[in-house]
């Protein structure tokens, strides 16, 4: 069953694609920063994601609210960052680079062997 | 799985988002900040040699009103000396100076039943020879007792009076002329009306008639009017 769905992710990011191109919204400079983030924030969890599902330990519950906190945290510490006048938001850049070279090493290593 | 989808699309969503305003964002990430802060440097720097440039025009403007004033100034200048020597001349105003007083006066003692009584009084025709006489030697400005002799001024008989500026003048004529003295005095000398009268007929007749150089006078103001009624300017 899982096996079969396996077009569905894609089939998302088709329908986002779509929708943005569709919606075309302009995001103001002052939110930058948050966009740059929840793209990072996104972008690992998609990664999380292959990666769990590849491992087979993909769990709906653990997915959803690891991407659901990450984010909020994330846009946390960007907020904070603005209001100190501080570039707080490359601590959730580093953070989520870093996570996502992680995840990939582990996808590319699951795909060799 | 679902779920997974789900944030598939919004990362879809996300990307092509960023992607799209990429230009803007890129103006106010990290290095934007500084591009953006060496842009407003740029427009004040421009914005202030503009005004830098304005302002010298300006002042250049400045300078040149005032320039243009001082010439202006000048011109009044030079108007207001015009007018107070043309004031000076058409005898609108009081002036003073070195010059000669003549004094003519009737003989007070006039011989009764004389062939000729008309001798022995001053006449209009006198103090216009005497006037004229001190024209000719260069008087600048002549009254006749305190009646200033202008452009429209005429000297004649009403009577046993002279008549100045309308105003009615009785024996003792004193006339006094600006201008240098010893002129006026070889003018009165030299002019054979005037030496007759001054000479002959004064001691014929009796006339009382001085002439004195004086270092002082004081000519009053010409008080009639003076504006042109009929006639108008034709310049060539």
């Amino acid at each position: 069953m899982v096996k079969r769905l396996y077009y569905l992710p894609i089939l998302g990011l088709t329908l986002g694609v779509g929708i943005g191109l569709l919606i075309r919204y302009d995001v103001p400079p002052t939110y930058a920063r948050y966009l740059s983030v929840a793209v990072l924030a996104a972008l690992d969890s998609a990664l999380g994601g292959v990666r769990a599902l590849m491992e087979r330990t993909f769990n709906d519950r653990l997915f959803i609210s690891g991407f659901v906190t990450n984010t909020i945290l994330a846009a946390l510490i960007t907020f904070l960052g603005d209001r100190l006048g501080v570039n707080l938001y490359l601590a959730a850049v580093v953070a989520f680079g870093v996570r996502l070279f992680q995840n990939l090493a582990v996808i590319r290593r699951l795909i060799v062997k | 799985m679902v779920v997974f989808s789900a944030v598939m699309c919004v990362l879809g969503l996300l990307l092509v988002t960023a992607l799209r305003s990429g230009d803007t964002l890129l103006g106010s990430t990290m290095g934007g900040r500084q591009d953006e802060l060496i842009r407003v440097v740029e427009d004040l720097e421009r914005t202030k040699s503009e005004l830098s440039a304005d302002l010298a025009a300006l002042r250049a403007q400045v300078m040149n009103h005032e320039s243009g004033i001082a010439v202006r100034q000048g011109l009044v200048a030079s108007y207001n000396a015009q007018l107070a020597q043309l004031a000076m001349n058409a005898g609108v105003v009081r002036v003073a100076g070195k010059g000669v007083r003549i004094t003519l006066a009737d003989n007070p003692h006039p011989p009764e039943g004389s062939v000729d009584p008309a001798g022995y009084v001053i006449h209009d025709y006198d103090l216009r020879v005497v006037v004229n006489a001190l024209w000719v030697g260069g008087a600048e400005a002549v009254a006749i007792n305190g009646q200033r002799l202008t452009l429209f001024s005429a000297i004649r008989c009403v009577g046993p009076m002279v008549l100045v500026n309308s105003v009615r003048l009785s024996s003792p004529f004193v006339i006094e002329a600006i201008g240098d003295p010893g002129s006026l005095s070889r003018a009165l000398r030299e002019n054979e009306d005037a030496r007759l009268l001054v000479e002959d007929y004064a001691r014929r007749f009796g006339l009382r008639v001085r002439i004195e150089e004086r270092g002082e006078l004081l000519l009053p103001a010409y008080e009639g009017r003076l504006s042109p009624g009929e006639m108008v300017e034709r310049v060539q």
